[in-house]
Order: structure tokens, then sequence, then C-alpha cells
């Protein structure tokens, strides 16, 4: 059966299918957990997360509007916030600091023009690989995964303030690429 | 304007999570994290697998109000037993939980002595049948060997008239745990009739054997014994000593090529055996005993009786030929009768036919009255009705028809499903019968080449368990909500 299949199925509440998806995503779901939590979770966290992911596939069955070779995509982002979530719960989550993560540009965006619709997701990929490799893999690393500048720096073997920095001129380019893109006043 | 960079970020989530290479799950996490979801939907109350069930029916039984009651009783019943099911059963079930967890139903029965503590944990069954789990654990804590079991084991249904019962154990993974898993079928109705488990002497038991020092030529009869091996007094033929289980060779024939071996075995205990085989020794191997070996046992004294039938061999044969007996060394580990009684709830997820239908035979018709389907296996109850012919009634087509007619379970979605009879019962000249039936085919109709391949891969799913073929558990296990008929030969029984 293919995934689409199986949430078809799922949806009517089968639960061999249901089952069937478990066995098929637990590979996939456990990576973007130990991906998203790395050594801040326990063998334990890992079994934890994963089933509430399940869980709440199974209680969002009869709402799930997945559009068709998305699945993948739809359980991953279930899990990373679940991840997530679970960091925070644990208190063991490091927001990122308010002032690191604003981006300031010189004026307001229109209701229309507010984040996140398709053409802007298009026009910020865009930006974002205008960015160099390492310039990216940091963003990802920082921004998307919350990992702290000083676990990147080791990771990478470079020194945390070469990560601080190449960061923040990121920013700066990231910025610029967006004005560049009429997100600008 | 200040946009947060961590959801510019994320706008790409997909992209960035799709990079993200599977990894290698061994199967104890990916069972956990089953099981734990699993516990968790049964522990929400809003979104429990059963009231998922049970709505189905509701909408097929709206105008049935009697029918409507019985489905809400049995989903409360099997929802609170399901909640707490013990461990045992996610070790044995893992692949089919989802389909199983509905039906458990938490037993917890338990006694200790002697070192040990026996617990039946867990039952999977339908009104007729199911599976039993018991568990077994050393009260310090410590794990077993790996090797053990015990030396009688029996599970008993009173008040049922036949009932039929088989057994496998295994070990957890850290060897702390001793589950054994028992199949029990009946032809009656299994649920609220007292149940009686007894277990004795825990040892470690090696196969053993030895030569029995008889000339077979010396023994040889000219002639098939012409007395019934039950008539024969007790104690006839030639004791091969033994503790445990008295042996006697009773008889020793040719029929045409076929050489013949009858043998009788008094045991102290039911379960307690010994065998004996025959070894060529211009070769060193065992003969095979050909289809035709046959065995039958009393059911009060432990006595059994045995035929077994080599094939092309000549009297010219026989000084070549060993008897070799074939039994069990018991080192006993922990003496004593671990004994527990218990009862079954009643399981109303099952689907039942409605009316009498007639399947034509031969000499006139059968009729099934009742059909009874549940996740192990079902009940076929009814009766013949012969045209009376000059000979009379031939009762042998009740046991034709209960054995022999091919069964077919239809599933919704259009899959079919082979059954197959394994218990029955005939009434005598009334034409009466009941059977029992399960998903698969019987063991006897698998090619021996294909018995091996199942045997191997029963031991290499030995710990987490899949209905494969083992000889105790079912080949399938059945999707009960997905059933719609049952087809015996051409007739199509709808199932409700």
């Amino acid at each position: 059966m293919t995934d689409k299949e199986l949430i078809e199925q799922l949806k009517r509440g089968d639960l061999p299918s249901y089952e069937a998806l478990m066995e098929r995503y637990t590979p996939y779901v456990l990576a973007v957990i130990k991906r998203v939590g790395k050594e801040r979770l326990t063998y334990e966290d890992l079994e934890e997360i994963a089933s509430e992911v399940f869980l709440k596939l199974w209680q969002k069955r009869k709402k799930l509007e997945i559009q068709a070779g998305k699945e993948k995509a739809y359980i991953g982002v279930m899990t990373r916030n679940e991840t997530l979530n679970y960091l925070r719960k644990c208190k063991r989550l490091e927001e990122l600091p308010l002032e690191e993560d604003w981006l300031e540009l010189s004026e307001e965006l229109g209701p229309e023009q507010q984040l996140l619709n398709k053409e802007k997701r298009s026009l910020i990929r865009d930006a974002l690989e205008q960015l160099s490799e390492t310039e990216q893999t940091l963003f990802v690393r920082r921004y998307f995964y919350f990992e702290k500048v000083m676990d990147i720096a080791k990771s990478l073997g470079m020194k945390e303030q070469t990560v601080a920095t190449k960061l923040f001129r990121g920013k700066q380019k990231l910025e610029a690429l967006l004005r560049e893109r009429g997100i600008k006043g | 304007m200040r946009l947060k960079v961590s959801n510019l970020v994320e706008s790409l989530q997909e992209e960035i999570l799709k990079e993200i290479d599977e990894v290698y799950v061994e199967e104890e996490l990916k069972l956990n994290i089953k099981r734990k979801t699993l516990e968790k939907i049964y522990a929400n109350n809003e979104s429990s697998f059963k009231q998922e069930a049970s709505k189905k029916v509701y909408r097929r039984t709206t105008k049935r109000f009697l029918a409507l009651v019985a489905v809400l009783i049995g989903s409360v019943g099997i929802l609170v037993g399901a909640m707490s099911v013990n461990d045992s059963i996610y070790e044995w079930f893992s692949e089919n939980i989802s389909v199983i967890l509905p039906h458990a139903q938490e037993i917890n029965a338990s006694v200790s002595q002697n070192g040990l503590t026996v617990t039946v944990d867990t039952a999977v069954a339908g009104n007729s049948g199911g599976l039993i789990l018991i568990s077994v654990t050393k009260d310090d804590g410590s794990s077993f060997e790996g090797n053990e079991e015990f030396k009688t084991f029996k599970v008993m249904v009173d008040e049922v008239g036949s009932a039929g019962s088989s057994y496998e154990w295994d070990f957890s993974q850290d060897k702390k745990k001793m589950t054994y898993i028992v199949n029990l079928s009946v032809l009656d109705t299994l649920t609220y009739k007292p149940v009686t488990l007894k277990a004795s002497d825990l040892a470690i038991v090696t196969p053993k054997e030895k030569e029995v020092p008889i000339n077979l030529k010396e023994i040889l009869q000219k002639e098939p014994p012409t007395q019934d091996v039950f008539d024969r007094p007790e104690g006839e033929g030639i004791s091969l000593q033994h503790p445990d289980c008295d042996a006697r060779l009773q008889a020793v024939y040719f029929e045409g090529d076929k050489l013949c071996i009858e043998m009788a075995y008094t045991s102290k205990e039911k379960g307690l055996w010994q065998r004996v085989s025959l070894v060529d020794t211009r070769t060193g191997k065992l003969i095979d005993t050909s289809r035709g070996s046959s065995e039958s046992s009393t059911g009060e004294s432990n006595l059994s009786f045995t035929k077994d039938i080599y094939e092309g061999l000549t009297v010219a044969d026989l000084p070549y030929l060993k008897l070799m007996n074939q039994y069990n060394d018991y080192e006993y580990l922990a003496l004593g009768e671990w004994e527990l009684h218990f009862k079954l709830n009643p399981n109303e997820n099952v689907k039942k036919s409605k009316r009498t239908y007639k399947i034509p035979v031969e000499e006139g018709y059968v009729e099934v009255n009742q059909v009874e389907l549940s996740i192990v296996g079902g009940s076929i109850e009814g009766k013949a009705v012969y045209n009376e012919t000059k000979e009379g009634k031939d009762i042998s087509l009740t046991e034709d028809f209960t054995s022999q007619l091919p069964i077919i379970l239809r599933m919704k979605d259009g899959t079919k499903v082979q059954m197959y009879h394994y218990l029955s019962s005939y009434g005598g000249d009334n034409g009466e019968y009941g059977s029992y039936i399960k998903p698969g085919k019987p063991w006897e109709s698998y090619a021996e080449e294909e018995k091996e391949r199942l045997r191997e891969e029963a031991l290499e799913k030995r710990y987490v368990r899949v209905p494969g073929f083992t000889s105790i558990l079912p080949e399938q296990f059945i999707a009960i909500e997905k059933v719609e008929s049952l087809q015996i030969k051409d007739v199509v029984i709808p199932l409700y």
C-alpha cells in the first residue's frame, strides 16, 4: 500500500493501516527526533516522543488532509514540533535570544504580505540559497534545530566566536537579500 | 518591520527535514514505541480503538435493541481489560498488537511457592477458544538459564464436552521471565467455565536415548494381532523399563512390505513420554515412519498406543535394525505443583450467523445452525439430515462434513482466508455435530520441505513473536470488523 492509501485507511480508523504506518515511519520519526534532540535526549525520551507523534497522528486521523507525496514531510514536521515541545517541557531547550532571532526590516508589511504564503516561501528559499553553504548549515543548525553556538562550533571544529560572527553576517546578508526580493519598505 | 529568522528558516522545514535519512531501529525499540502509543490510545477515552469498532456495529443494529446492549456491554468489558494487559502480550504479538488488543482480557491469577510465581496474565479469546498467556518468574528476581520447563503442564476446562489444548513456551530477553502460551479450543462455551492450570516440577530436560536389547526377528509375529489395542490386557507386552513411563512393545509384524510396531505407554502423568524408533545399523540412520503411524490415548489412565509403520522393509532387514528408546531426562530445579483456577470473560466482539443454512451433501444435507467467529477461530454447530437409505443413516458423512468440506472466510475487501477444522464432535445417530475452525491449514497438509522451512522460520522468530506458523499460534489473527461471511462448500453464510 502506498502512503496515501495508508493515510486514507487511517482516516477511516483502520487499525492495521495505522500499524503499518507506524512500522514504516518509525525509522524516519526516530531520525528526526535524534536530529532535533541530539544528545539532549535519552533512549526513553526517544520512545516517549515517537509514541506522542504516532498518538497525535491517530487523534488527528479524521481531519488529516495531506497532499499526495507529502506524507513524509507532514510526519517530519509533526515530529520536529513534538520534539521541540518535549525539550521545552523538560527545560532542555535553550530558546533563541530575541535580539539574535529578530531580523529588522525597515517597513511594515501589509496584512496581505504577512509571511509565510507560498510566494514568500519561494522568495525566502531563494534568499537563503544565496547564502554560502557554511552559512546555510549554520542557519539551519542554529535557527531550525536550536543548537547552541558552542555545540555547533565544537562539532564543526570552529571557534565559538567565528560561528557567532558568521551567523551575524549571514543575518545581515539575508536582510539585504530579502529587501532585494521585495520584502522591504 | 521585524521578522524572526527562525520563522524564515522554518518555512523551509519540509525541505530540511526531507534531507534526514532514516535510521536503523532495533526491534525492541520499535516494539516499545508501538506499545507505548497503543497504551496511550487506550488510556485516552475519547479515541479508543474499541469505540471505533462499536460504532460500526451500532449502525448495523439500531433496530435491534438487544443486540446493541450486548455490543455495549462487550465493548466496556474488553476496553477495561485491554487497558492494562500484561507485558507478555506485546512480546508475543508485537506485529499484530492493534488487532489483538481489543480482544485481550487481563486475568492476573497468581500462585507463589517454592521460589516460583506462576501467573495467568492475559487471554486473547473468543467464546469457544483462544490463547492464554502464563508467565513464570523467580521470586528472588534472578534469571532462568533458558532451558528450563515444567515437567508437566496442563490447562483443563471443566464443564465442557470436547476440549483441545496445546502449549509452547519461551523466555524474555533478559531471561527473567518464562512465558507459556496455551491454545485452548472447546466445542462449547468457554466463558465463565472453570479453567484449571496445573504445572509441576521445574526442570532442565535433556532428551536421551538407549538401545533396546531386543532381537526383532525373534519376536516377529506371523500375523497382526486380532485383538484391538484397547481390549488388550493392561501390562501385556515386553516392558522397556523407565522411571516415568512404562513402555511395552506389544506387537511386531509385517503387513505386506510394511513393518508394523505397536507400543503401549503408561505414563505416571500425562505429558511424560518416551518413544521407540528404528535405526538401520548399516547406515546408522533413523528410519522414517510412514504416515500410517497412529496414536490414540485413553482419557483417565494415561495409557496411549502407537502403531508405527515402516515401509520398504523385509524380514531379511530385521537383523540390521536396532530399536532405540527415546526419553527425557529431568534435572529438577524446583519441585512442587503450581495450581491456579480462573475463568474467561465473554467477548462480544464476535461475528455470528443469523439463521440456519443448508449445505447439500451426497446423501442429503447438513444444517448449519450457528456460526460464531472470533479473532482466533470459530465454532460451527448444526445437524446432518440424511436421506434414509437401505443401510440406514451413515454417520461418517457428518464426519466428512466437519473434516473435509472446504471452508473459506470472506473479508469485506474481497480477500479470502482458508480455514480448517481443528476439533470436531458428532452426536451420533441424531446427526448433531460441532466443529472448531481456525485460520490456516492443518499441519499435516504441509509438504515435508515446507514444514521444515516453517519450523526454521518459527525458530528464527523466537521471542518477538509473529503469528507465523508455529504449532501453537494461529497462522493469522482474524480482523473481526473486516469479516463479511463464511463460505462452506458453495454456501455463503453472512456473518453479523
